[in-house]
């Protein structure tokens, strides 16, 4: 295999060629190849199984490929005494964070910072700064096994940002969190993205990666099947889909939209009088459609847009490729 | 902020220093040293001694007088009292002296006695319980931050692993610590009054210390290689086994050192230091009849006498024929550096399942190191008299030794189940430049263990080879040269026999391994024997058991080269039996795939 120069991707935080990791017949991972640029949030998304936590544990260094090769910003990662610094800039928050029971959150956090080989001077202000952006000040002499589940979730992710890594990765950051925690979790998420860190999240669930990242790739047996870069997505608004539900007869409607060119789809919405309708057109051909369809004589009571719900776009694209 | 101000989680600066310079250590410490443990451990130290210390002083001759009547006058005279640490003469059958006093009518007291006995006892408890209870804190704290993941969490940290294993066998027996080092005054002044050099007190207690980071490190490496709970109790247990057998085995009878290969089991116990050095105070001999029972004379029928020889099992030992513990500074040292070079190497193998929990203990090329030191330190054991009568018998030893250490190898020098399939399945897409087969065979990270090994076992043999020739044997030379070449192959028999085993994936792998290889052993001398089948009557019978020795005396040449052909036929179809097992674990799956189309 030719040696392969990632330093020259400047702007890729992770690399990885081959990467591939078998539990004996059992292919977990299977020849993945990531790209991962600078300054992105970057979800992973797999039904359970995937392989999604052994290519997190891969990057961490916390176990070692059968084969491939991984990069971070553009150093190959070895488990060995050699990637000492490489550790210093990669933060990783296990599935099941965890903790010690005979700490308080203060210790925890000193104790990570001194691993980190924090300078003194720095030390005690950059664990201020953590517990202030995971909002656990007021419990700093609390001994860990006192936190709730959300608390020591987050403390689990201040004890992964305390040394300020650069690639940061978090398997199931929010995985059994209440609404609430979620949401801190999520603004904490972008508070650490506008810091310049490049982010992993694993998660079996799109919704939540949708939330807060910029690309997500998709996991099934143990291969990348998809890479997509939501913004891509949101540039897409050639179609549109309307919603139109009309006090008269339905087929009269249908029969008119049937011949418009711009209409390209539509289905019966059930036990309403309504048709969602997909139409290629922009905003003055759907103007142009509800002023056609009123001068025509359909009674017309509701016309609108239904907002665009990336999930449902995303699990379309990947029923299409299927 | 504020807060930045505040002089709260403010540590005292020395902790501050502490943890500068190992932050796991001074994690370990905020865990364990709370104030309520301090004073209780402290509470405990104080109250331990103290109990200690009236215990011997009840030893002593007291104050109580006869009341005596004569006519009407009431005579108060002196109890007649018999005590260890009195002066007069001793009672046949009796164990302590006869008590005089002085003509200030004060007890006459050996009192160089009586602080040697406290020393005895402080060091004594203070051996046992550092190395019984600090080994079982040291693997059930690492098997539980194993089972946690937070094990994990201090690998990903950019801390070497030096740092880390430092961190934890200063800091996860704290308590421990503080409980012996509030002794350790009393043992000094103890050690002082019996005039031992002060020098000598201090070098037994870091023999001590030295014991300690040894079989800490061992636990440590048996917890991460392990991975079990119950580890921590079963290695406590046999350490307990150990002190206490190999204690009593130099304490016993104070007599005897074995002058074998045992003996070099006397180094590492820390205990038998003790009378070691205690000799150094001219306290007569017979005093130290600590453990009086005299089982091994029974056993050895010793006909030592102890006005002649001395008496201490340490002193006696020849390494190469050489007295280097004739001296006590010197054989201090020796025993230091004993436990300093295996502590290195458990270190090493420490280090590699740190930074990778796949790894295997250690490496082929640490392998031949490691047997290199083995071999020369049990071969200058097992040859310590000139000419030595025994010397197959110290052969047998020798070689049964090897077999044990060998099996230990193979299972630290093989990969895991997974790793030797990756390898047969990767190895031609990840070769680099310049790896064959044979190097990666002999030098490779993942490849299996089966080259190493017999290399290995070659070294050995080549070690061991010359030490017999040199030995003026006369003509029991030639039978003792073809019996280690016999016994060598054994070995490597059994050896590739457990890597076979090793190979499968079965759960339980090492304990059937293990199973194998003890009834290898034990079954076909045990066959041979209840079915009357005697060395004299089939001696290449014997050439495949565990003790070829036995048969190379019987046999004739061509026996003996039968045998070894024997040997050697067998392993070559074992070894075969595992390159098709591998070539099976390699296949690609799409191989596979086809071959079950075809069938």
């Amino acid at each position: 295999m030719a040696p392969i120069i990632a330093t020259q991707e400047s702007t890729i935080a992770i690399a990885t060629y081959g990467l591939t990791k078998r539990y004996d017949r059992y292919i977990a991972v299977n020849e993945v190849d990531l790209r991962i640029p600078r300054g992105e949030i970057y979800g992973l998304m797999g039904v359970n199984g995937a392989g999604k936590t052994t290519v997190m544990k891969m990057l961490a260094a916390a176990e070692a490929p059968t084969k491939g090769e991984i990069y971070l910003n553009g150093d190959r990662l070895l488990l060995n005494g050699s990637s000492s610094n490489i550790k210093r800039y990669l933060g990783y928050l296990p599935d099941n964070y965890p903790l010690y029971e005979d700490l308080t959150v203060w210790d925890y956090l000193d104790y990570f910072a001194r691993l980190y080989k924090i300078p003194p001077y720095r030390r005690r202000v950059r664990v201020y700064e953590v517990l202030e952006l995971v909002q656990l000040e007021s419990k700093r002499n609390s001994l860990i096994p006192t936190l709730s589940r959300g608390m020591k979730q987050r403390l689990g992710l201040a004890r992964t940002i305390i040394h300020e890594p650069i690639v940061l990765l978090l398997d199931e950051p929010i995985s059994g969190l209440d609404s609430i925690a979620r949401t801190q979790f999520r603004s904490i998420i972008q508070v650490l993205q506008e810091a310049g860190m490049t982010i992993v999240i694993a998660s079996p669930i799109l919704r939540d990666l949708i939330e807060v990242c910029t690309t997500i790739g998709i996991m099934e047996y143990g291969f990348l099947v998809d890479n997509i870069v939501l913004a891509d997505l949101n540039l897409d608004v050639s179609t549109q889909q309307i919603m139109i539900t009309t006090l008269g007869d339905l087929t009269a409607l249908e029969k008119e939209l049937s011949q418009n060119n711009l209409v390209k789809e539509w289905q019966k919405l059930a036990n309403q009088n309504s048709l969602k309708v997909t139409f290629t057109g922009g905003k003055k051909d759907s103007a142009e459609l509800l002023r056609f369809l009123v001068t025509k004589g359909f009674s017309i009571t509701e016309f609108k847009q239904i907002e665009r719900d990336l999930e449902t776009i995303l699990l379309n694209r990947r029923k299409q490729i299927n | 902020m504020t807060q930045y101000k505040q002089t709260a989680n403010k540590l005292p600066d020395y902790l501050d220093i502490l943890g500068g310079w190992n932050p796991q250590l001074l994690r370990e410490i905020k865990g364990k040293l709370k104030a309520k443990n301090l004073i209780i451990v402290s509470a405990i130290a104080v109250l331990t001694q103290f109990l200690i210390v009236i215990a011997q002083l009840s030893r002593l001759p007291d104050a109580s007088q006869d009341v005596l009547h004569r006519g009407s006058e009431t005579i108060y005279a002196v109890k007649t009292q018999y005590s260890r640490y009195c002066t007069g003469s001793k009672p046949e059958f009796y164990g302590d002296y006869l008590c005089y006093q002085d003509m200030h009518n004060h007890w006459v007291i050996n009192w160089q006695l009586f602080w040697f006995d406290l020393f005895v006892v402080f060091s004594v408890i203070g051996i046992a319980l550092l190395l019984i209870l600090g080994t079982y804190f040291l693997i059930s704290n690492i098997v539980s931050e194993q089972k946690k993941g937070t094990l994990n969490l201090i690998r990903l940290s950019p801390q070497s692993a030096t740092s880390i294993i430092v961190g934890k066998l200063l800091g996860v027996p704290a308590l421990l610590y503080l409980f012996i080092a509030l002794g350790l005054p009393l043992q000094i002044i103890a050690g002082s009054q019996a005039h031992i050099p002060l020098s000598l007190v201090i070098s037994f207690d870091l023999g001590i210390i030295a014991s300690c980071a040894f079989f800490y490190s061992v636990s440590l490496l048996i917890g991460l290689v392990t991975n079990k709970s119950i580890s921590a109790l079963v290695f406590s247990i046999v350490i307990t086994i150990f002190l206490y057998f190999s204690t009593i085995l130099s304490a016993e009878s104070y007599s005897l050192n074995t002058a074998t290969l045992l003996d070099w089991f006397l180094l590492f116990n820390p205990n038998n230091l003790l009378l070691y050095v205690g000799k150094t105070t001219g306290i007569p001999y017979h005093h130290f009849n600590y453990l009086n029972s005299n089982l091994l004379g029974y056993i050895f029928h010793s006909s030592y006498h102890l006005e002649k020889v001395e008496p201490i099992a340490l002193s006696r030992i020849l390494f190469y024929r050489q007295a280097l513990w004739a001296k006590v500074g010197v054989g201090i040292a020796i025993i230091i550096a004993n436990y300093c070079l295996w502590t290195y190497w458990i270190w090493q193998g420490l280090k590699r399942r740190f930074y990778n929990p796949e790894n295997t203990i250690i490496n082929k090329q640490q392998s031949y190191w490691i047997t290199g030191y083995f071999v020369a330190i049990a071969v200058g054991f097992s040859f310590q008299a000139i000419d030595d009568y025994y010397l197959p018998e110290h052969l047998i030893l020798l070689e049964f030794f090897l077999l044990i250490f060998f099996v230990g190898l193979t299972f630290a020098i093989s990969p895991q189940h997974q790793t030797l399939q990756d390898w047969a399945r990767y190895r031609h897409q990840m070769n680099q430049k310049g790896s064959v087969l044979w190097r990666e065979l002999i030098f490779g990270e993942k490849s299996p263990s089966t080259v190493a090994i017999a290399i290995n076992t070659l070294i050995a043999t080549l070690y061991i080879l010359p030490t017999l020739i040199i030995n003026p044997l006369g003509k029991d030379t030639l039978p003792n040269v073809w019996g280690l070449i016999l016994g060598m192959g054994i070995v490597l028999f059994y050896c590739t026999i457990a890597q076979w085993i090793l190979l499968s994936k079965s759960n339980y792998k090492v304990a059937i391994a293990f199973g194998v290889i003890v009834s290898l052993i034990i079954l076909p001398p045990v066959f041979l024997g209840f079915n009357g089948l005697y060395p004299g009557q089939v001696p290449l019978a014997w050439l495949f058991t565990f003790v070829p020795f036995i048969g190379v005396e019987q046999a004739t040449l061509s026996t003996i080269a039968f045998g070894i052909l024997g040997q050697w036929l067998a392993i070559t179809l074992v070894s075969l039996q595992i390159t098709r097992k591998l070539r099976q674990a390699g296949r690609s799956q799409t191989s596979r795939m086809l071959d079950n189309k075809v069938s």
